[in-house]
């Protein structure tokens, strides 16, 4: 704590109030606008639109991987486009390898990065960040030893897209989920 | 400075020209719930200098691969690496100096890798800096400052085909205007969003040593992706850096402060 007289600061404020020598505001530049009308109302409501198909997709590829990987196509109805390609890909080693997972995937603190709509197509584009937190998920193989990384991390921020598909009633995808090296957990 | 890198890719199946996929550094890629869960996934990110780059390229005709050994070991920065004889079609169109923009290329079927030169109608919309107090500061206390930026997705015409490009912050250059500057991987946070005291320190504080009058510039770099149509995000290597708004501020000595509440309503603020 520094250590900074009471009373003086009473005395400056009074002051700068009296003397009118409160400092102007720096010149910032001002938020670009959006260029079309928001297919989500607010920027909340696209960030709660996003978290919560994110908390579908994950339930959906816990699932997938608590089932060893078998019926990856289930992740069709929450996922797209690379992120689609990597779950499949990856629930394909863990059915080859018979391993499945036990415990859920958790995640918090989602704050909205980017948020693009095209008026022309009818389409969404969202950007967010979250951490992502899989403490509690262990990945055993059929003898039921754990196959999990020493230097897994636990807790990681992840930058995840979303696109959405206007003939879904603008339902959300998940397109793709990549670690995000500024983020903190 | 840019350290601008260039990579030829050919792709030509309609003439039965084989590519294998250049070497370029991946920024991540998608990351499946296999490999999060197992292994963890990788942490991507693209360096401006110091990156591996390389293509192999099987020419019809022609017995073996050509292959075009990158450059840059992590070192010494790489400012260009030229391919001499780029092939378009089955021939050599000679030294190359940036892409043809005049003639669109097929998505499916890219002629050339993308570089941070191509990207002409694209530009990372400008970060916001932020000061804290608002355009003064207090001598031997610190002052926050942090930014507001974040990833953007931007659609238009690249090598002349639609396509869309996804800028990311990736560093943080602060000039305080008193001689310093400060470069962060971190974009900073109110004192507010941070839940600490005004005038504690923060990852992107500074202190001014000195009264005067001060003036502050924030260039954030950005790293580029680009995908056409819905294809997988491909990185580009090297940053772009973007100044953001800037910010005129005076530094006053004081044995005082303004505080937004009195010692009563908060005991535990500065001087209290």
């Amino acid at each position: 704590m520094r250590n900074i007289p009471r009373v003086s600061l009473v005395a400056l404020v009074a002051t700068l109030l009296l003397s009118g020598c409160v400092p102007t505001e720096p010149a910032a530049t001002p938020k670009p606008q959006p260029s079309s009308t928001p297919i989500f109302a607010t920027e909340d409501e696209a960030l709660a639109a996003a978290t919560k198909a994110y908390a579908a997709y994950v339930k959906v590829s816990d699932q997938v991987f608590m089932d060893g990987g078998v019926n990856p196509e289930r992740l069709k109805a929450v996922a797209t486009g690379e992120q689609l390609k990597a779950d499949l890909t990856g629930y394909e080693t863990a059915s080859d390898k018979k391993v499945h997972s036990t415990g859920g995937t958790t995640f918090e603190g989602s704050t909205l990065q980017q948020f693009k709509d095209s008026s022309t197509d009818g389409r969404a584009v969202i950007v967010i960040y979250l951490c992502e937190d899989v403490s509690k998920v262990d990945v055993l193989n059929s003898a039921g030893v754990s196959i999990v990384s020493s230097d897994r991390p636990n807790r990681v921020a992840y930058e995840i897209g979303f696109d959405s598909v206007p003939a879904l009633s603008g339902q959300l995808f998940v397109s793709h989920k990549e670690t995000w090296a500024g983020g903190k957990c | 400075m840019l350290k601008i890198i260039h990579v030829v890719m050919v792709a030509l199946t309609a003439t039965g020209l084989v590519v294998a996929s250049p070497t370029l550094v991946r920024a991540g890629g998608s990351c499946g719930g296999y490999e999060s869960q197992t292994t963890g996934c990788a942490t991507g990110e693209v360096l401006d200098g110091g990156v591996d780059l390389g293509a192999v390229v099987t020419i019809p005709g022609k017995p073996g691969t050509v292959v075009i050994p990158g450059r840059g070991q992590g070192t010494a920065p790489v400012e260009e690496v030229e391919i001499p004889c780029p092939m378009v079609g089955v021939k050599c169109q000679g030294p190359r100096d940036g892409h043809d923009t005049t003639n669109p290329v097929d998505p499916t079927n890219p002629v050339a890798a993308v570089t941070l030169r191509d990207l002409i109608n694209f530009r990372p919309v400008a970060g916001i800096d932020h000061m804290e107090p608002n355009g003064w500061m207090v001598v031997g206390l610190d002052t926050n400052f942090y930014a507001e930026a974040g990833a953007q997705m931007q659609d238009g015409q690249l090598l002349g085909q639609p396509a869309s490009v996804r800028f990311s912050p990736l560093r943080y250059h602060w000039s305080y205007g008193d001689g310093a500057s400060a470069t962060s991987a971190a974009k900073g946070a109110a004192w507010s969003s941070q839940g600490i005291q005004e005038f504690d320190a923060t990852p992107t504080s500074h202190i001014y040593r000195a009264p005067g009058t001060y003036t502050i510039n924030l260039t954030i770099d950005f790293r580029a992706d680009y995908r056409f149509g819905v294809g997988g995000w491909t990185p580009i290597a090297g940053t772009i850096g973007v100044p953001a708004n800037r910010l005129v501020a005076t530094a006053g000595d004081a044995k005082t402060v303004l505080v937004d509440k009195d010692c009563a309503a908060n005991p535990s603020g500065p001087g209290c």
